[in-house]
């Protein structure tokens, strides 16, 4: 299919309802799941009304993230991220604007900026919230505060660029990662772009700019000639087409689909949307409101990540389970927040899965069904009556889509009516479908 | 499973379920899933990398008795000829190291000595990170050299690797792809009984999805190893004694693991990791130091003497090391300091045996503590290529030397 046509906006029709399996994969993507409530909302209120209100919640979004950045203040005063990664589980589960969430973690990933190197959790959580704050907006703007935050620079191992000795890392990281991709520059690029970035230092976790030690001579960089300091070069970088179809590709894997590669003709419309300054938000907004989205060609093409798999099963089950002890057994499992485990970021897709980490998905599965508040069974009482079989037929829909799957239990269980809605639970977590966002 | 129940479920779903799996598994089934499965095949060989956390003192581990240098700088901490287990008229087991005398007397046991790197940091934490990466002097160095064996797999045979013990995402396991969980207990395998369906054909056709068919076939792989690891608890042949401590508890684990043939190929544990300093022993070593290393002599023994019952026997290669030595005089305190090169051991059935490479030159220091002979590189690029049987050069980032440490069985 050519680019026009898989992103027009999908439209309910006879052939292609609108119906619970797309609302939930749509909440999958956008953010981390849907509650009851939610699900049963978006399905009444059809694809339009409820893809606006992910882009614009009605909840005062503002409000929120300023309480949340108080609890982080604190929490980022010891020396360990710990406490940072507990709040910032936190606030996916409760958040009331989880595209901005998801977003979030997906710039976390891309930028990858890790604790190990940086040492404070103040600057990781700066760094966070400057992506957060841009996560939906420009990317150029992204790129300009990654190249300028401290906490990026120190992960990188950038500490200090003299004119004398360039540092290549940030230029190699921009350039390569984060930028036009490592196919599109050379190793003259590589130094002219290191060249534009000297002068800039990290002393006592800031940012300096000593213009004695910037190299004032004219750089080409991406065939741009001229007196490049570090502003230049991150427009260079984020105006290159390159680096928008990177961009729009990593998108795509992360919203749309981790198994097909897109090719550059059905990307063009979002690359062109993209556009030199990086307009995150209409690009996003015209996949999850695309045909394409609500199609085979996305429908459970992506793993969870373990942090999304975790989110996603308290938020549809509404429960808030201890996150501190859930961003240790999520680190465990190979996503320890705040720190990725290369300047690429996390592991993706199949990575994610092995015979361990699934036992261990087991584990904090029947965890996090058992936290509170209250029951579980107060839970599936109030919404979907105290029967077994409505409640099994209610946990499928949160949790499979509505897709009962077929039991075969393998010893005599208690059978016990306050046990039944936590072993369904346990059950359906276990399907390998749980597993796919 | 009793009519009633099945009735029960019936209800509950609205649909008759399929029929169930026994308890047991069958053997044909385990058999299909493994051969099915990215299980390796169990000829392959397992390496145990055991850190002793803080900086062991080499000297009073392999203890030179023979040497005047050691008699004068070790006024308090120093050992007689009399009281180490000897091992030649040159030097001896530390007398708590008894067990591990018995292997070496064996050629269970190897010692590799004065092995360290040149201009070795004497810094905790970028000694412990260049031990970690094999890239010393690399600030900025993310992956371990484990994380980046296990990274090297081929998707046809890929190795998997686990953390035991309270040690949190130590360095040398991270990796760029693949995650190294960590278990501390195995209470984390003992998930609860309900199972999906799913897991009954081992055959099922592929569903057409690439991501579900993965998650799939390591679903089943990973309810195979939970029923193993029940029968390994709760199984006769798990009698052997292991002594009370925190590192037999890891070995422990580690045998259970391997019995219940998990297909795990790396494992790392930690001995003095436990927040009171482990071997950084800068007062009153003595009795602290005698402890952790009556502690790692049994905990390896007993590992040992599990395995031998085992089909593993000959295929567990457990590998010690520690960030540095530690100096040669004492620092007035009864203790002493970072140091540089020391010992490590090598423990596994039918090992070459003996002391490998010169002993430490006490009349050659570097500020005060033992030069290197043997880069700690070569153990690791040894190991790759003759343990695991991975090219080491793009692991290591270069080539270096393979020494003669490992059992020749093929050759």
């Amino acid at each position: 299919m050519r680019g026009q046509a898989i992103w027009a906006p999908y439209q309910p029709r006879a052939d292609h309802p609108w119906e619970l399996r797309w609302a939930a994969h749509l909440f999958r993507r956008a953010g981390f799941g849907g509650d009851a409530n939610t699900l049963r909302q978006a399905v009444a209120e059809g694809p339009t009304k409820t893809i606006d209100r992910l882009l614009e919640p009605a909840a005062d979004v503002e409000e929120f993230e300023a309480t949340f950045d108080r609890f982080e203040k604190t929490a980022a005063a010891g020396n360990s991220t710990d406490m940072l990664r507990a709040w910032w589980l936190r606030r996916m589960i409760e958040t009331p604007h989880p595209l901005l969430e998801k977003l979030t973690l997906f710039w976390h990933d891309h930028f990858a900026a890790a604790n190990r190197h940086v040492s404070s959790p103040q600057l990781m959580a700066r760094h966070i919230r400057t992506l957060r704050s841009g996560a939906l907006g420009s990317y150029r703007t992204l790129l300009q505060s990654a190249v300028d935050d401290p906490a990026l620079l120190l992960s990188l191992g950038a500490q200090q660029s003299r004119r004398a000795r360039p540092a290549k890392n940030v230029a190699r990281q921009l350039l390569a990662s984060w930028g036009v991709g490592p196919d599109h520059f050379s190793s003259r690029d590589l130094h002219e772009t290191a060249r534009a970035l000297t002068g800039r230092f990290v002393l006592q976790n800031q940012l300096r700019v000593l213009p004695r030690e910037h190299d004032p001579d004219p750089k080409n960089v991406l065939g741009q000639t001229g007196n490049w300091n570090a502003e230049d070069v991150v427009r260079i970088v984020a105006a290159h087409p390159a680096t928008s179809e990177n961009l729009v590709r990593k998108l795509y894997a992360w919203l749309i689909s981790e198994t097909e590669q897109p090719s550059p003709a059905q990307l063009a419309p979002l690359v062109q949307k993209f556009g030199p300054q990086g307009q995150i938000l209409p690009v996003v907004e015209t996949m999850l409101r695309s045909e394409h989205f609500f199609s085979a060609h996305a429908y459970r093409q992506r793993i969870k990540s373990p942090v999304e798999w975790a989110v996603g099963l308290a938020r549809s089950l509404e429960r808030t389970p201890p996150t501190v002890q859930l961003g240790e057994q999520l680190a465990d499992l190979g996503q320890s927040l705040y720190d990725p485990p290369t300047s690429s970021g996390f592991p993706r897709g199949t990575d994610w899965i092995q015979p361990l980490t699934l036992l261990g998905r087991w584990q904090v599965a029947d965890q996090i069904a058992a936290a509170g508040p209250g029951d579980l069974k107060a839970l599936a009482d109030r919404l979907a009556g105290n029967q077994p079989g409505k409640q099994a037929a209610w946990l499928a829909e949160l949790l499979l889509d509505g897709q009962l799957p077929a039991i075969s239990p393998e010893e005599p269980a208690n059978e016990r009516a306050e046990e039944v809605v936590s072993r369904l639970v346990t059950l359906f977590t276990r399907q390998p479908e749980y597993q796919l966002a | 499973m009793s009519p009633h129940r099945r009735a029960f479920l019936k209800s509950l779903v609205g649909f008759p379920s399929l029929v169930s799996l026994s308890p047991v598994i069958p053997p044909l089934l385990a058999r299909t899933v493994l051969a099915d499965s990215a299980c390796p095949a169990a000829s392959d060989n397992v390496l145990v990398l055991l850190q002793l956390s803080g900086g062991n003192d080499g000297l009073n581990t392999i203890v030179p008795v023979g040497d005047d240098q050691y008699a004068r700088h070790r006024r308090t901490l120093r050992f007689q000829p009399g009281e180490v287990l000897r091992i030649d008229d040159y030097a001896g087991f530390h007398p708590e190291l008894r067990e591990l005398a018995r292997l070496f007397a064996e050629a269970r046991l190897s010692v590799v000595q004065s092995v360290g790197y040149p201009d070795s940091s004497r810094d905790h934490e970028v000694a412990l990170r260049d031990w970690h990466t094999a890239q010393p002097g690399h600030e900025h160095a993310d992956t371990g050299w484990l994380g980046r064996a296990l990274d090297s797999a081929t998707p046809a045979s890929p190795m998997s690797g686990i953390i035991v013990g309270s040690i949190r995402q130590p360095q040398v396991m991270t990796a760029a792809r693949t995650v190294a969980p960590r278990l501390h207990s195995l209470q984390q395998l003992a998930v609860n009984d309900l199972e999906p369906a799913v897991y009954q054909s081992p055959h099922s056709p592929t569903s057409g999805n690439p991501l579900l068919d993965h998650v799939r076939r390591h679903s089943r792989i990973a309810r195979l190893n939970r029923h193993r690891m029940g029968d390994v608890l709760a199984g006769s042949d798990r009698r052997a004694r292991y002594p009370d401590s925190p590192l037999a508890a890891q070995f422990h684990i580690i045998a259970d693991l391997l019995r219940a043939e998990l297909g795990t190929r790396v494992f790392f544990a930690e001995l003095g990791g436990d927040g009171f300093g482990g071997f950084d022993n800068h007062a009153n070593q003595r009795d602290n130091h005698a402890a952790l290393l009556r502690q790692l002599s049994q905990a390896v023994a007993a590992f040992l003497d599990d395995l031998a019952s085992t089909a593993w026997t000959d295929r567990v290669l457990l590998v010690t090391f520690s960030e540095f030595g530690r100096t040669l005089s004492e620092n007035g305190r009864r203790g002493t300091d970072h140091g540089a090169a020391a010992p490590l051991f090598l423990a596994g059935n039918g090992l070459r045996g003996g002391l490998i490479g010169p002993p430490p030159d006490l009349n050659d220091l570097q500020a005060d503590a033992p030069v290197p002979h043997t880069d700690f590189r070569s153990v690791y690029a040894t190991l790759l290529e003759q343990w695991l049987a991975l090219p080491s050069q793009p692991i290591l980032g270069r080539s270096f030397p393979s020494l003669d440490l490992l059992p020749r069985r093929d050759a």
